[in-house]
């Protein structure tokens, strides 16, 4: 719950970083790779903290739902942003477990560390919202 | 200018409504359809949605509260704030409504679809009303949250927080302040406490009205409403609270006339949907009857779908076995000869004689049965009419005797 938590703040810093004053200035591309950078910065430091359980599963849910959160500013109106990083841990929670702790293979937040898809997913969701976001900014 | 007709208007409901019908019809697809026999079960099933939509519904609520709060010097001016956030709320909630009943629709289509007869009463149309207020209730507090702090962050913390609220509700024994549906099992000779739904439909009314008129009297430095209806206000809602409370946990009631019975040799008793499986049934159960009286022995005398446990003489249907499956239909009446406490370890006699027994079922049912398992004994094999009789009395005997 703590990364969703964080996750969840990440639209509303990016779109502060895309107000009127930030689009004029001269470099948007570096002001928004700045932002982007101290973002994953705390949210490492984030993972980190929760690595006493397991290191791999700590950064893998963090990247996957900071790439949902960067993903949800890239493409979204700011009013929508928030949501798929909030809402994608409920829904698998909810609707992708089922009796004696089972999983179902779509909830890539559940899975354990050694699921090599889970994490190459989150890692790609997270390369490329972060590159579309620094690309193309926060939608308004 | 009309603003609450303009805030009726161009609510984000409309935008978010797609999202809110891919949430209810996808929770409803992703998960397992056991209810589909049952009218009952699956609305108070699909009640389950609000854990989804709740969070969803309160974040946009959050983002109109947001959108208002940006224009409520203007808004204020108009003095009717009551009037304007729960314009809003309404029209966000009316289209949340309406993707929550569309998905009913569907699963109301499912139901029918599996063959299940109709059988749709006041208490199943009343299901649903609980549900539906309880988003009423966390629309009104999205949008407040967002009116009255004027925060972007307002959306995402406000669904992060009606989902924590009502998962911590929820696994605790204030239960009934969420506990509109969502059942495991069947819900045959059962029927939600309609006192308790009725109380829980007033505490949301009353929550979301509350919630609505903070939002405006904290706005307004306490000027609308006056003091005595906010005091009116919290006062009702906490005596409803408090009412809400003190119910019991047991949110489901005995529902006279849902199980109906047929026969005397057996009898079978079906929930009221599942009669049209009562003749396949019969016809299922014959061989296992005829093979257990063959060996001197009395079959069950009764077959119950409402039944809480297999017992000597009377066998409880579950979900499987009520649609004639074969081998769970054997091992449901070799259950009502050794009963729950008996346990069958390995290599142990109890285990031949379960083997045997079922062997002996099997093979009088027609199911495939593996003829090599070294627990078995090779005489209901290999040996002749007689023998084969004897070793399955014995086992019979055997799966009584555990019993004790």
């Amino acid at each position: 719950m703590v990364p969703t938590i964080f996750a969840a703040i990440v639209p509303s810093v990016l779109s502060t970083a895309a107000e009127v004053q930030e689009r004029t200035a001269p470099h948007t591309v570096r002001l928004r790779a700045l932002t982007t950078s101290l973002v994953l910065l705390l949210a490492l430091a984030l993972a980190s903290c929760g690595a006493a359980i397991s290191a791999l599963v700590a950064y893998r849910n963090t990247a996957l739902l900071v790439g949902l959160a960067f993903a949800g500013a890239w493409l979204l109106p700011a009013g929508a942003a928030w949501a798929p990083c909030v809402l994608t841990p409920i829904v698998m929670w909810l609707v992708g477990t089922g009796p004696q702790g089972r999983v179902e293979g779509w909830t890539l937040l559940l899975l354990p560390g050694s699921v090599t898809y889970a994490s190459l997913i989150s890692a790609a969701v997270l390369a490329l919202a972060v590159t579309g976001y620094v690309a193309r900014g926060a939608r308004i | 200018m009309n603003i609450t007709g303009l805030i009726a208007r161009r609510s984000l409901g409309r935008t978010a409504f797609p999202a809110f019908l891919a949430l209810a019809v996808l929770n409803t697809l992703l998960r397992s359809m056991t209810w589909r026999h049952e009218w009952m079960w699956a609305v108070y099933q699909y009640n389950f949605t609000v854990m989804l939509l709740g969070p969803l519904l309160a974040g946009i609520a959050g983002w109109e509260g947001y959108r208002l709060a940006k224009a409520q010097e203007f808004l204020l001016s108009h003095r009717r704030p009551i009037a304007l956030l729960a314009t809003a709320t309404a029209a966000l909630w009316a289209w949340c409504a309406a993707a929550f009943l569309l998905g009913l629709i569907m699963v109301g289509g499912i139901v029918a679809g599996s063959g299940t007869p109709w059988q749709v009463g006041v208490q199943e149309l009343v299901t649903p009303v609980p549900a539906l207020l309880l988003l009423l209730a966390e629309c009104a507090a999205g949008v407040v949250a967002g009116w009255l702090s004027g925060s972007k962050l307002a959306p995402p913390l406000a669904a992060i927080t009606v989902f924590l609220a009502t998962l911590l509700l929820y696994a605790g024994n204030l239960s009934a302040f969420v506990m509109v549906g969502g059942a495991t099992s069947s819900l045959v000779g059962l029927a939600p406490k309609m006192a308790t739904q009725t109380w829980q439909s007033l505490f949301f009314v009353l929550t979301a009205a509350l919630v609505i008129l903070a939002g405006t009297w904290l706005a307004t430095w306490y000027r609308t409403p006056r003091w005595p209806v906010m005091g009116a206000a919290v006062l009702a809602t906490a005596a409803v609270a408090v009412q809400l409370a003190t119910v019991s946990p047991i949110y489901l009631e005995r529902r006279e006339g849902d199980v109906v019975c047929h026969g005397a040799s057996p009898q079978i008793c079906l929930g009221r949907s599942y009669q049209h499986f009562e003749p396949h049934l019969r016809q299922a159960l014959s061989p296992f009857i005829h093979a257990i009286d063959k060996i001197g022995f009395q079959a069950p005398v009764s077959y119950r779908q409402d039944a809480h446990i297999s017992q000597p003489g009377t066998a409880q249907l579950g979900l499987d076995t009520v649609t004639g499956n074969k081998e769970l239909l054997a091992d449901m009446i070799l259950g009502t000869y050794y009963g729950p406490d008996c346990t069958i370890e390995p290599q142990s006699q109890m285990e031949k004689n379960y083997t045997n027994a079922r062997y002996y079922l099997a093979q009088a049912a027609g199911i495939p049965s593996d003829n090599d398992d070294p627990t078995l004994d090779p005489r209901l094999v290999r040996g002749s009419a007689h023998e084969r009789t004897m070793v399955a009395h014995q086992a019979f005997a055997g799966l009584i005797a555990c019993r004790g």
